[in-house]
């Protein structure tokens, strides 16, 4: 941001510049210090039986020393401590790639840090899954030795796949970067706030990962009381790994609404919003609702563990924390899922060149999604209840498939007679709804408790997540990433090893997880490393297709990543686009709009003789 | 609806705002090291991952090559939740030996058992592992020093020897293998001379219906001649 370079000048003494070491390096350094010092301090105080160097409440502790000595080591002892309490300091932000590694208040540097932290858990993640498929080859235990170590593995994956990719790639990544060019502002409107959050992911992440040094846990992503007091000291890294991920994703969406509340360009009223700005303050707001609930939850859980209160053993039942955690458990798939509906609606009428059809009802339809999405939590719960309680629970699950139902309708309604450009972008968007499609019809099944009754619990659930899940979110996380590649890297992809990709993740992704489905019927439970011997040769050849998957994810960021540093350039606005962020060349550490944009339309008319919706003032500059 | 006139004058001067107080940024080139930022990263990388996966490979490599010493006097002898420390033990026939035996979990009750192939309980699942079949402790003579937040002690066929009258010398002979059964933080220490039983034993804990066993509470014991 080079507006900044207008307030330097009153110093004048020359600065000689010293060596600094990596923040990621000095970020680990104290977080080991800030570890050591309170980790000793604690477990030397608090009398533990036996007194060994690392206790429950001293790892805890030393933990979140651990974290804000990490934050203060990447840059914001400099840029924000220091200043606060009226220092003066100097902050260089390093340029080129290494303002990618440390802390930086420029909302287009925190969006590419916020991908890339998520396609980093995304793999860590992947690594896990394959390490899962690996042992369901065999019916017997034979990579793992011990179940609690495919249940971690199981863990782990779960955990960091829903809170550091489902939950943060898209809102953190491409909303940060995307949002404020599209609504016209040059920053977010918290952007030191959005620069230390982004921090918290990598922590989250490792802390999770690494959980297993502290012994192994059972519970899954769910971390489940009481399951979770019987066992063993890792699951206390799942609770502050995820308190670190999920506050994350509430301190963006804090910034985010912030954003598009306030920050948006003269002209951009209400009915002009882009529709991916709808969809990311809809998310928003169900994270500023649902986040806070979660958080919570878990920590009474923490507290549970490491001062053993009796929270959810001596009183009440498991029912209590599974009451919790689904309340927020619902929400959250709609959190992963809407910013891919609002994708959808965005790319495809720009790739078909046809105005947004209904494009009310898209918005309606986002709203609505989330007003329901609490009144649904407990069809998970269909074994744990009397057959009356079930009948409200199956309605609302059932009835929120109108909402997104209208999600389909603009976007089919769009597609309707249109020359649509079948470029990566379009191919990964379409393949991204007819995946979600087979999510939401099994979806469907499962709301139906006579069916919910026989699948709980087996694999045909773990399909039919996965199916929402990668197939609703990943699918068009990387749709989007091709499509606004030109915006973000100034490079073009090339088309056809883009297509080749989608292509390859598709089938393979078809072919395992359809798999999943038929081993759910036929009697392959969740969560059980050893299984009974006639599944095992289909699992065998899921576990081929699986890897063949997690090759093509893989093939698909090289592509990206390849594309990015050695692409052709691109033109500015390379598919036409009408949306602000096209106006905007800025590459980062650049101003977005070195002049205000006024917004005069609609972004998403198009045909022969449609007009520009945005004037810059001064130069008349077209899109093209 | 038009009311965002005017927004962006605010939006301008909130941009120099954000960093204001007393910070200035610089624009000279203060880059740090990339070699620093590789070598540093891609050590603890390898740390890291050695902790996370090496627990059984390396560490298992590394052990066989130093090899574990052979121990008189204290043994300690830890348990927490699911494990021993150690794991390994080497005692010599006709030492004497004082085992200092910890309950370091803070929830769950842990004991030792000690000895030679396995007692199997049938299930649908397979066989269960419900206890060794010979008993490490048989005709060994045990002294017990010392002992607090004993839940259980069954005693078996060892020959037991106390000063005082012990409360927690509740399960006589005939009622499984030797073992001590210890409360959260509790602890009991006993004093032996090896017995002349030389060759490979197992220790474990099977308690909450053998799945402290099956998550890992094992470890082995190595009688050598003297
Ligand atoms: C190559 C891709 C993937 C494969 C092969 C895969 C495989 C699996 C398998 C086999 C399980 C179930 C294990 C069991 O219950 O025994 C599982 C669970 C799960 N997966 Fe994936 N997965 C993949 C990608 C993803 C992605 C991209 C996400 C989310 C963004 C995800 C989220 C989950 C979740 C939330 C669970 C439940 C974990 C739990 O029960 O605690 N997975 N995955
Ligand atoms: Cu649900
Ligand atoms: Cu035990």
């Amino acid at each position: 941001m080079s507006t900044m370079t207008a307030m330097e000048p009153e110093y004048s003494v020359p600065f000689v510049a010293k060596k600094r070491m990596p923040p990621v390096l000095r970020g680990f350094l104290w977080a080991a210090v800030g570890f050591l010092v309170f980790n000793t301090l604690i477990s030397e105080t608090v009398p533990t039986y036996g007194h060994p160097f690392v206790t429950e409440l001293s790892v805890t502790i030393g933990w979140v020393a651990a974290l804000v000595g990490w934050i203060l080591g990447i840059g914001t002892w400099e840029a924000v401590v220091k200043p606060a309490f009226g220092i003066a300091t100097r902050w260089a932000p390093a340029t080129g790639w290494r303002r990618y590694l440390e802390y930086s208040t420029d909302h287009k540097v925190i969006g590419i840090q916020y991908v890339v932290a998520s396609t980093g858990g995304f793999f860590i993640a992947g690594f896990a899954a394959m390490l899962m498929r690996v042992e369901l080859m065999k019916d017997q235990m034979w990579l793992f030795q011990l179940p609690q170590q495919y249940l971690t593995t199981v863990g782990i994956h779960g955990t960091i796949m829903m809170f550091s990719v489902g939950t943060v790639a898209l809102v953190g990544g491409l909303g940060n970067y995307i949002i404020p060019l599209m609504i016209g502002s040059n920053t977010s409107a918290f952007p030191k706030m959005s620069g230390i959050s982004l921090w918290l992911v990598p922590a989250g992440i490792l802390t999770v990962a690494f959980s297993p040094l502290l012994g192994y846990w059972t519970t899954g992503w769910r971390g489940y009381q009481p399951l979770a007091t019987q066992d063993a000291s890792g699951i206390i890294f799942y609770y502050l790994g995820v308190f670190a991920l999920t506050l994350s994703s509430l301190l963006v969406s804090i910034n985010l609404t912030a954003t598009i509340i306030f920050k948006r360009a003269p002209g951009l009223t209400w009915n002009r919003l882009p529709i991916f700005a709808w969809g990311m303050l809809t998310v928003s707001l169900l994270n500023l609702i649902w986040l806070p609930e979660i958080m919570m939850t878990f920590i009474l859980s923490l507290l549970a563990h490491v001062a053993q209160l009796p929270l959810f053993t001596a009183v009440g039942s498991p029912l209590t924390y599974m009451e919790l955690f689904w309340l927020f458990g619902h929400p959250e798939v709609y959190i992963v899922v809407v910013p891919g509906f609002a994708l959808w609606q965005e790319i495809l009428p720009v790739m078909s060149r046809k105005s947004l059809f209904a494009e009310k009802w898209g918005v309606i339809g986002l709203v609505f999604v989330m007003a329901l999405s609490g009144m649904v939590w407990a069809h998970h719960m269909f074994t744990n209840m009397r057959n009356d309680e079930m009948m409200p629970f199956s309605f609302f699950t059932e009835m929120i498939s109108i909402p997104t139902g209208f999600a389909f309708m603009v976007v089919i309604g769009t597609l309707w007679k249109s020359k649509l450009r079948l470029t990566t972008p379009t191919i990964f968007i379409l393949m991204s709804m007819f995946n979600f499609l087979i999510g939401g019809l099994t979806g469907v099944f499962l709301a139906d408790p006579v069916i919910n009754l026989q699948e709980h619990d087996t694999f045909f659930i773990v399909g039919h997540f996965h199916y929402t899940i990668i197939g609703g979110m990943v699918f068009s996380w990387l749709g989007a990433m091709y499509y606004w590649l030109p915006k973000l890297s100034g490079r073009m992809y090339n088309e056809k090893l883009g297509v080749i990709g989608a292509i390859w993740v598709f089938l393979t992704f078809n072919i395992t997880f359809t798999q999943f489905f038929i081993l759910g019927m036929k009697g392959m439970n969740r969560w059980v490393p050893v299984y009974m011997p006639y599944l095992q040769n289909m699992n065998f050849e899921v576990s081929i297709f699986a890897v063949l998957l997690g090759l093509g994810f893989l093939y698909n960021a090289i592509v990206i990543l390849h594309a990015w540093r050695r692409g052709p350039k691109a033109e500015k606005n390379p598919w036409g686009g009408k949306t602000l962020e096209w106006y905007s060349a800025a590459p980062e550490g650049t101003v977005n709009f070195p002049e205000t944009p006024r917004v005069v339309g609609s972004f998403y008319v198009y045909g022969d003789e449609s007009e520009e919706a945005v004037v810059l003032p001064g130069a008349a500059i077209s899109q093209r | 609806m038009d009311s965002n006139e005017g927004k962006q004058a605010n939006q301008q001067s909130d941009d120099k705002g954000d960093t204001g107080g007393m910070l200035q940024r610089t624009d000279e080139p203060v880059d740090w090291s990339r070699r620093k930022f590789l070598i540093g990263t891609g050590a603890m990388a390898i740390v890291g991952i050695t902790a996370l996966f090496g627990q059984s490979l390396i560490g298992k490599t590394i052990k066989a090559m130093t090899g574990v010493p052979v121990s008189k006097g204290i043994q300690d002898l830890y348990v927490g939740d699911y494990y021993y420390l150690p794991n390994e033990m080497v005692w010599r026939v006709g030492d004497e030996v004082v085992v200092n035996f910890h309950n370091l979990s803070p929830n769950r009750f842990h004991e030792w058992m000690m000895g030679q192939g396995f007692d199997l309980t049938p299930s649908d699942f397979g066989d269960v592992k419900t206890q060794f079949h010979k008993d490490f402790w048989d005709g060994v003579q045990v002294e017990v020093l010392e002992g607090h937040g004993v839940d259980n002690f069954v005693t078996n066929k060892a020959i037991i020897k106390s000063n005082e009258k012990y409360p927690w010398l509740i399960t006589q002979q005939g009622q499984g293998n030797f073992s001590p059964t210890l409360m959260p933080g509790g602890s009991i220490r006993l004093k032996i001379k090896v017995p002349d039983k030389p060759g490979v034993w197992q220790y474990g804990c099977f308690v909450q219906g053998f799945v402290h066993y099956r998550a890992g509470m094992k470890g082995t014991l190595r009688i050598i001649k003297s």
